[in-house]
C-alpha cells in the first residue's frame, strides 16, 4: 500500500478507493509540520496561479469565483 | 544601525489579523499559497481540481479566523494544510460516491435512464447555458443579497454560518435569500430567459 508520499511522488493517481485509504491514514499532526513534507513540497513547487490568489485575497468583497462552481440553485427554477 | 527589518512571524501576522489588520492575510497568504497548492495538487493530480481546493482552503482559512476559531500553536501553515487536506479528502469522497451506486438503486432507476445517460453534447450546451445565465444574474444582485446567494449556493453554507460570516440575523439574511429570489424570478420573467433543458 502507498503511503501519502510515494501517492504525492506519482505521475497518475491509483483507484478513487486506495487514495482514500492513503489520505485517511495521513492524519498525524506531526505529518503537517515534518521537514519531510515541506522539503518535498518545496522540491516540487507549483506555483498557485495569480488570478485566483487574487481572487482569495479580495474575497471579502467577491466572496468567491463563481466561474469555478456550477450553481446548485434549485430554488430559481421553482414557481 | 542596522536597518534590516525583521519579517514578521506567521504568528504575529495571524494576530494581527484576528485584531483586524486585514492586510496581515494578504502576506500570509503570499507567504504559504505556492507551498499550499503545490500539496494539494501532488495530491489530485488536476489543475483545475486542484484550484477549487485551493480556493476553498483559504476561504475556510479565512472564515475560521475571523470567529476565531483557530487556536495558535504558531503552526499556521501545517494547519493550513491539514484544513486542505480535509477538503481533499471531502473532494475524494464525492469523487467515490458518485461513481458508486448500489443494484437497489439501479434497479429502482432502471426506467430512469435518462439519469445514468451520458449527456449528450446538446446537453452540455444546454447546462452551460444556463449556470451563465443564472451566474449573470447573481451578478446584478444587490450587493448584500449577492453575497448571500453565493455563500448558500456556491460555498454552501448553512443561513447561520451566512449570519455569523456577514453579521447579521439570520432573519435578515434568510429576507436577503428571499429578496434575491425574487430579484431573480422577475429578471427571467421579464427577460424571458430559458432555465430548464426541454
Amino acid at each position: 500500500m502507498d503511503n501519502i508520499f510515494t501517492l504525492m511522488k506519482r505521475n497518475v493517481l491509483p483507484s478513487t478507493s486506495k487514495v482514500l485509504t492513503v489520505l485517511e491514514n495521513a492524519t498525524n499532526p506531526l505529518f503537517f509540520e515534518s521537514d519531510e513534507l515541506h522539503q518535498m513540497l518545496d522540491k516540487n513547487l507549483e506555483p498557485a496561479p495569480n488570478n485566483l490568489v487574487k481572487k482569495i485575497k479580495a474575497f471579502r468583497q467577491v466572496t468567491t469565483n463563481l466561474n469555478l462552481f456550477l450553481p446548485q440553485m434549485r430554488e430559481v427554477n421553482l414557481n | 544601525m542596522d536597518l534590516i527589518q525583521e519579517r514578521p512571524s506567521d504568528q504575529v501576522l495571524v494576530k494581527q489579523y484576528m485584531n483586524g489588520n486585514a492586510d496581515s492575510i494578504n502576506l500570509l497568504i503570499e507567504r504559504h499559497k505556492d507551498r499550499v497548492y503545490t500539496f494539494i495538487y501532488l495530491l489530485v493530480k488536476n489543475n483545475e481540481i486542484a484550484e477549487d481546493i485551493f480556493q476553498d482552503t483559504f476561504v475556510k482559512v479565512i472564515r475560521s479566523l475571523r470567529l476565531k476559531k483557530y487556536q495558535d500553536t504558531g503552526k499556521f501553515v501545517a494547519w493550513v494544510l491539514r484544513i486542505a487536506h480535509n477538503l481533499i479528502i471531502d473532494y475524494f469522497r464525492k469523487e467515490k460516491q458518485l461513481n458508486t451506486f448500489s443494484k437497489d438503486d439501479y434497479e429502482l432507476d432502471i426506467f430512469n435512464s435518462k439519469r445514468f445517460a451520458e449527456a449528450t453534447h446538446e446537453d452540455i450546451v444546454v447546462q452551460e447555458q444556463i449556470h451563465e445565465t443564472v451566474r449573470s444574474l447573481v451578478e446584478e444582485l444587490p450587493e448584500d443579497q449577492r453575497e448571500v446567494v453565493i455563500l448558500r449556493h456556491y460555498r454552501d453554507m448553512s443561513f447561520k454560518e451566512i449570519a455569523e460570516y456577514t453579521g447579521v440575523s439570520i432573519n435578515t439574511a434568510l429576507g436577503r435569500m428571499r429578496y434575491a429570489l425574487i430579484n431573480m424570478r422577475k429578471m427571467i420573467e421579464e427577460r424571458n430567459l430559458a432555465m430548464t433543458a426541454i
